[in-house]
């Protein structure tokens, strides 16, 4: 049996450490899906308030929805541009 | 309080202005600017258009029952979030644009939502140490 070199065991951390990091994306997904849900719910029961329920979801979502995209970047970072290797 | 297409506007004249200045920091500051400002006006374009593609994807969602909008909204933020991966992947397999450029340009939103929603009271600063009898 070969011995793990260095860069196999990176690489093999950074692809665990990117999975784990893509797990932040589903957060905003849900909670973009309540918000909706209850805006949509808000709607219903007073539908004059429309602009401000949308207004205030919009701003809210996209706040949110940049976690996210942290996460996502972090998780490709370190698949297609792996800082880590250059340390070995 | 403003309607919802004034305060798009705002948005994309404060991400503008916001991105700009960065651009110009960076034209001052670092040795090869061109790839940091083409990044930023990449990062930049495509989180304006995720913002009005999440308003479409609202405006249409309070008008379904709930539970058809809670997964409309779902299915279309996973549609953003391949967007945005496939920016940021692009943006660092091609050589000459700068990823962090890119990253800068997708979250300078958030900076910019924060700056005029939250940020924007200055009785709040300035009453941020007194107590609440005091004020």
């Amino acid at each position: 049996m070969e011995p793990i070199t260095g860069r196999a065991l990176v690489l093999a951390a950074s692809a665990i450490g990117a999975g784990l990091a893509m797990i932040a994306g589903i957060g905003p997904g849900i909670g973009q899906g309540y918000a909706a849900g209850k805006g949509a719910e808000g709607v219903g029961r007073q539908p004059e308030a429309q602009g401000d329920i949308v207004r205030t979801m919009l701003l809210g979502a996209a706040v949110a929805e940049t976690t996210g995209i942290y996460g996502l970047i972090v998780a490709l970072i370190l698949l297609f541009a792996n800082p880590l290797i250059r340390l070995l | 309080m403003d309607s919802v297409k004034q305060t798009q506007l705002r948005m994309l004249k404060s991400g503008l202005l916001l991105n700009g200045f960065i651009c110009i920091i960076a034209l001052v500051f670092l040795k090869n600017p061109i790839n940091f400002v083409v990044g930023i006006v990449f990062g930049m374009a495509i989180s304006l258009l995720n913002f009005r593609l999440l308003y479409l994807t609202l405006n249409r969602a309070v008008q379904m029952p709930p539970p058809k909008a809670q997964a409309y909204a779902t299915s279309r933020y996973l549609l953003r979030y391949v967007i945005t991966g496939i920016v940021v992947y692009v943006s660092i397999q091609a050589d000459y644009i700068n990823v962090l450029g890119t990253i800068a340009g997708l979250t300078s939103l958030k900076l910019v939502i924060l700056k005029t929603e939250l940020f924007n009271s200055k009785e709040y600063f300035k009453n941020i140490l007194k107590r609440k009898e005091e004020r």
